[in-house]
C-alpha cells in the first residue's frame, strides 16, 4: 500500500506540473469536441518534467485518533500548481492568475 | 481495396503470407489478424508511444511504433510484441516474466496500465542495448532518461518506472561499467 500512496504522490506531482505549465484546452468550438486535440498539440508532461530522481513526498501522521483521510491522487495536484506559480512570482516579480504559465508568457513579462 | 501479400515473424513465429489491405498499420494486423491485442493504440499519431513494439534487426533491437508504421513495410522482419517477453512453459502458459516486466510489477510502476506495454518494449530495448555497449554507474540515470523520455504515462509520474528499469540495469552484472 505505501508503494500504491507513494505512486499516486508522484502522479499527481506530474498532473500539477502539466496544469501549471502545459496543459491547455480552449473552450466551445476550437475545444477538445472538434476532434483535432491529441497529444502532438495537449502538452502533458514528460519524465524530464517531473525529477524523477529527485521528487520525495511525505505523508503526515493523522492529528487524532478520529482525523478523517485527507484524499490521495488529484488532492495532490492542488498544492503543486500554487507551488510553482508562487515559485515563478518570486523568480521574476510577476504573478499569473491565468494557466499554463508558459515560456512565451515568461518571456513577454519579462521583455 | 488493394491488398499485399504479408509475412512477418512476431515472438519467433513465422506468419503469413497473409492478405492484408495495404496501408494497414502494423498494430491492426497486430490485433486484428494475429490476435495480439497486448500492443496500445494510444494516439494513434506517434505521439505517446504506447503502441511501441520491438524490431530485431541483425545489429539489435530498436523500438517501433506499430501505429504509425505501414504493415508492409516489415514484410518478412522480426518484431516482438509484449507478448513476447515472458518464458512459457510446454502448455505454452507463463512460466516466468521477463526482467523488466518482473522490475515494473515490483516497483509497482503502473496503475492504468495503457503505456505499460511501450514501457516494457523500450526498456528492453535499452536493457539489450547496455548488454552491448555498457555505460558507466555515473550515466545510468541520464542514459534511462534518454531512452524513456518519448514515452507518456498519465499515471505514476515517471518516478516507478525510472526507479524499476534502474534497479534491473544495476542487479544485472555486465550492464555497468564497473570502472568508468
Amino acid at each position: 500500500m505505501p508503494a500504491f500512496v507513494s505512486g499516486q504522490l508522484q502522479g499527481g506531482l506530474a498532473m500539477g506540473i502539466g496544469h501549471a505549465l502545459h496543459e491547455s484546452l480552449p473552450l466551445y468550438e476550437d475545444g477538445p469536441g472538434n476532434g483535432t486535440w491529441n497529444f502532438d498539440r495537449y502538452r502533458v508532461p514528460r519524465a524530464s518534467d517531473c525529477a524523477v530522481w529527485r521528487q520525495s513526498g511525505e505523508v503526515l501522521p493523522p492529528l487524532s485518533e478520529t482525523d478523517p483521510p485527507k484524499g490521495m491522487a488529484e488532492v495532490v495536484m492542488i498544492p503543486v500548481v500554487a507551488a510553482i506559480v508562487n515559485g515563478i512570482a518570486h523568480a521574476i516579480g510577476h504573478r499569473f492568475t491565468e494557466l499554463p504559465v508558459t515560456p512565451d508568457k515568461i518571456r513577454e513579462v519579462l521583455a | 481495396m488493394n491488398t499485399a501479400p504479408l509475412t512477418l515473424i512476431v515472438n519467433g513465429v513465422a506468419h503469413g503470407p497473409m492478405t492484408v489491405p495495404e496501408g494497414l498499420m502494423l498494430i491492426d494486423v497486430l490485433h486484428e489478424y494475429l490476435g495480439l491485442t497486448g500492443t496500445r493504440f494510444g494516439c494513434g499519431v506517434g505521439a505517446c508511444f504506447a503502441c511501441t513494439v520491438i524490431l530485431d534487426e541483425e545489429d539489435g533491437s530498436r523500438e517501433l511504433r506499430s501505429c504509425i508504421t505501414g504493415a508492409h513495410q516489415l514484410d518478412g522482419k522480426r518484431i516482438r510484441t509484449v507478448e513476447g517477453h515472458a518464458t512459457r512453459d510446454a502448455r505454452g502458459e507463463v512460466a516466468a516474466l521477463s526482467p523488466a516486466q518482473q522490475a515494473f510489477l515490483d516497483h509497482h510502476s503502473f496503475q492504468c496500465g495503457y503505456c505499460t506495454p511501450g514501457f516494457v518494449n523500450a526498456a528492453t530495448v535499452l536493457l539489450e542495448r547496455l548488454r552491448r555497449e555498457p555505460v558507466g554507474r555515473n550515466e545510468v540515470e541520464p542514459t534511462i532518461g534518454d531512452a524513456l523520455d518519448h514515452h507518456l504515462c498519465r499515471c505514476t509520474g515517471y518516478v516507478r518506472y525510472y526507479e524499476a528499469v534502474k534497479a534491473t540495469i544495476l542487479a544485472t552484472p555486465g550492464l555497468v561499467k564497473e570502472h568508468a
